[in-house]
C-alpha cells in the first residue's frame, strides 16, 4: 500500500513538467473557453482578463510560446479571482442598501 | 434569495397586492433619498439634479459660467434638424413623439408587449427602424443630439419612473439593476455604491464622486474630457471601464435595468439635460 503511493508520486513528479509544457494554443483556448463561462454564468467580466486574452493571442499569432503562455495563465488566473467576486457578491450585496 | 422568495411572496400576499408593500421600490427610493438628505444637509433637495455642483461649490461657479454659454447648444441645433429631417417614407420622428419631442419624462419606460425597459434613445433609434430607416450609433453623435434636443424641450419634467405592479417582470428588472448598483465588479473591486453613495463627495484622484440621487436628470452632456455630447449609458461604460471591467452592450438588459433603477432612484427631481461637465 505505502509502496503503491510512493510510486504514483514520483510517476506524477515525473509526468508533471510534461503537463506543465502544454501546448500554448491549448492554453489560450481554455483561458477563452474560462472567461466566457464566467461571463455567461456570472455576468462577471474584468476588462483586465480581456486584455491579457488578446495579449496571449497576440503572442501566439507572433510565434511567442512563452508569452502566450503567460498571458493565458494571468487570464485564468484572473478568471478565478472573478468568480470568487461572483460569488462573495451573490449575497454581499444586499448589506449596502440602505434601510 | 429574490427570486425564489418573489413568487412565494406574492403567492402569499395575493396578486393585487402592489409590490410597494413589500419593501420595495419605494422603501427604497424614501431610504436612498433620505441618504442623501442626510449627507449633504447643505444640498437643497431640488438641486441634486446638478451632479457633482451640487455638493462642491468650488466647482459651481466655474459651471455656472459654462452654463451661460451652454457646449451642448451645437447639440440641441443639430439634434433640432435631424428631429425634423424628413425620413425616405416622408414621415420624421415627430410623427413618433409630436412636434416639438418633450417627452423625456416618459422615459425610461417599462413595455409590457417585450418585457423590457425602453430608454429615451432607444425609442428614437425603434422609431427609425420602424420607418425604414438606420439606427443611429448608441452613446454619442446623432443619438446625443437629438436626445439632447428632445431633453432640452422637455426641461422641468418630473423624473417618474414607473414600475408597474401587474408585470412582475417589471419588478425583475428594477431588482436587477438594483443589484447591479450595488454589487462590487471589475479588478478593482468597487460597486457603483462605494463610490457615488459611500464615498460620493469624496476625492478619487482629480474627480470628486457625485451623489447617485439625481443621476438620471442631466442627460445627454457636454463633457470637457469628451469634447462632445455622451448618453448616461456612455457614462455608465466609462464607470466600468474605470473599474476595469468589460462594460455591457449599449441598450442591452444591464444597462437598461440599471438606467431603470437609476432613474426610480431620482423619481420627483426634474429633469434638467442636456448639461455640461467636466
Ligand atoms: C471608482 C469610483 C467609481 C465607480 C465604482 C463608479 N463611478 Fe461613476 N463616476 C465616478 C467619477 C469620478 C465620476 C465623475 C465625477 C462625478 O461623479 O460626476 C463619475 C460619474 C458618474 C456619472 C455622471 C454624473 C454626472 O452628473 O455627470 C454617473 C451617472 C455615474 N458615474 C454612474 C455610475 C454607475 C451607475 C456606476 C456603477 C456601474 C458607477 N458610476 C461607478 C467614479 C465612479
Amino acid at each position: 500500500m505505502m509502496f503503491k503511493v510512493k510510486q504514483w508520486a514520483l510517476l506524477s513528479l515525473l509526468v508533471a513538467p510534461v503537463a506543465m509544457a502544454a501546448d500554448p494554443a491549448d492554453l489560450v483556448a481554455e483561458a477563452e473557453n474560462a472567461y466566457q463561462t464566467v461571463a455567461s454564468e456570472t455576468g462577471y467580466q474584468w476588462l483586465t482578463t480581456t486584455r491579457a486574452l488578446k495579449a496571449a493571442r497576440q503572442a501566439l499569432a507572433d510565434g511567442q510560446s512563452d508569452e502566450a503562455i503567460k498571458q493565458a495563465q494571468f487570464a485564468l488566473d484572473l478568471v478565478e479571482a472573478t468568480k470568487l467576486q461572483a460569488e462573495i457578491e451573490k449575497k454581499a450585496w444586499q448589506a449596502r442598501v440602505p434601510k | 434569495m429574490t427570486k425564489i422568495m418573489r413568487p412565494i411572496a406574492i403567492g402569499l400576499l395575493g396578486l393585487s397586492v402592489s409590490a410597494a408593500s413589500v419593501a420595495g421600490p419605494e422603501e427604497d427610493r424614501k431610504a436612498f433619498r433620505k441618504f442623501y438628505e442626510n449627507r449633504f444637509p447643505d444640498t437643497p433637495v431640488a438641486d441634486f439634479q446638478n451632479g457633482i455642483y451640487s455638493i462642491l461649490p468650488e466647482a459651481r461657479e466655474q459651471w455656472e459660467s459654462i452654463e451661460e454659454f451652454p457646449p451642448y447648444e451645437l447639440a440641441i441645433e443639430e439634434g433640432e434638424t435631424l428631429y425634423h429631417a424628413k425620413f425616405a417614407n416622408g414621415k420624421s420622428l415627430a410623427d413618433c413623439f409630436g412636434d416639438d419631442g418633450a417627452v423625456r419624462g416618459e422615459y425610461p419606460k417599462w413595455d409590457k408587449e417585450r418585457g423590457m425597459v425602453v430608454t429615451m434613445e432607444r425609442a428614437i433609434n425603434e422609431c427609425r427602424e420602424a420607418n425604414g430607416e438606420e439606427p443611429y450609433r448608441y452613446y454619442k453623435g446623432k443619438i446625443a443630439a437629438v436626445s439632447a434636443y428632445m431633453s432640452w424641450n422637455s426641461r422641468g419634467q418630473v423624473v417618474n419612473t414607473v414600475i408597474p405592479s401587474d408585470d412582475p417582470r417589471a419588478m425583475e428588472a428594477y431588482e436587477s439593476g438594483k443589484e447591479h448598483f450595488y454589487t462590487k465588479r471589475g479588478q478593482l473591486n468597487f460597486a457603483c455604491a462605494d463610490c457615488h453613495m459611500y464615498s460620493s463627495g469624496m476625492w478619487f484622484r482629480a474627480d470628486m464622486t457625485s451623489p447617485a440621487f439625481g443621476h438620471a436628470t442631466s442627460w445627454p452632456v457636454f463633457r470637457s474630457k469628451w469634447q462632445e455630447m455622451g448618453t448616461l449609458q456612455r457614462r455608465l461604460k466609462g464607470c466600468h471601464e474605470s473599474i476595469r471591467a468589460e462594460p455591457f452592450k449599449a441598450q442591452g438588459p444591464e444597462y437598461s435595468n440599471l438606467e431603470y433603477f437609476i432613474s426610480y432612484m431620482s423619481n420627483g427631481l426634474e429633469f434638467n439635460g442636456p448639461s455640461a461637465r467636466k
